[in-house]
């Protein structure tokens, strides 16, 4: 029961941080291309890497447990989002951007990657 | 702060239901990526069914509170970015190129077409509905305008 209450705030938690630096980002930087999302996806997926690396130490622990809920899943996953990025994908899709849209998607994949690479090396240690 | 109450509730309530889901999935086939993989991909599919039938020629309408739990807080606290790229980089690291790969390759290709199905079924959808408001409530179904019936 504990557990899906943590969820719960955590993906609250996140859901606003989104919203908040999503307006931020499309009030500093347009909506040409869809840099709020891209933006909060890398933000999510380097913190989702910083605490895979650091809850390993606690693997099994019930504490470890929790904070891997709330953060991993609750925070990082409320913060990042996967249907926004396909909408806004389709989204250039539809309008014949192709170049754009194939940028969005490799940039994404890739740069998230490298992002959860990056957190995992600072904390695995 | 009523904004801010109700992409929080959403957000909330799509994180959670993600959990479940996860869990569920996770049981019944081990898989790594094919949790998220089903959740992103469902998700894909409500955020694109929701965005279009509220648009042109769809004309149901979702107003900018609507919006904010269904599109912002739900949809976007049900779907994730993190996993699917903490997955990929937890194949990478054993070297398992193949679930890598499936991951990336199946995640995008899956995501975009359930975008495009909600696209696509968004004009019989509507008349669906239409139809469906008009038989239960006729009273209210006005709710549902300018359907290509």
């Amino acid at each position: 029961m504990l557990n899906l209450v943590v969820v719960f705030v955590g993906g609250a938690v996140g859901s606003l941080c989104r919203y908040w630096f999503s307006t931020l980002v499309s009030q500093r930087f347009g909506n040409s291309f869809p840099y709020d999302t891209l933006f909060v996806n890398l933000v999510g997926s380097f913190m989702i890497g910083l605490i895979a690396g650091y809850v390993m130490r606690f693997a099994g622990t019930t504490w470890g447990q929790l904070a891997q809920e709330f953060f991993a899943v609750g925070v990082c996953g409320g913060l990042t989002t996967f249907s926004s990025f396909s909408l806004q994908t389709f989204d250039l899709i539809s309008n014949k951007r192709w170049v754009a849209a194939l940028i969005n998607i490799v940039v994404s994949t890739v740069a998230c990657l490298a992002f959860v690479a990056l957190g995992w090396m600072i904390t695995c240690r | 702060m009523r904004k801010i109450l109700l992409v929080a509730l959403g957000g909330g309530a799509g994180t959670l239901l993600r959990f479940l889901i996860g869990e569920k999935v996770t049981m019944l086939h081990q898989w790594p990526p094919l949790a998220t993989l089903v959740i992103n991909v469902s998700g894909c599919f409500l955020i694109s069914f929701l965005n279009f039938i509220s648009k042109p020629p769809g004309h149901i309408y979702i107003g900018p509170r609507s919006r904010l739990l269904w599109i912002v807080g739900f949809c976007g606290g049900y779907t994730t970015f993190s996993t699917f790229s903490l997955i990929s980089f937890n194949a990478i690291r054993k070297s398992n190129w193949s679930d890598v790969w499936g991951n990336i390759l199946l995640s995008q290709l899956l995501c975009i077409g359930a975008v495009w199905i909600g696209y696509t079924i968004r004009k019989p959808a509507v008349f669906m509905l239409a139809k469906v408001s008009d038989l239960l409530c006729p009273k209210v179904s006005s709710i549902v305008k300018n359907t290509d019936a």
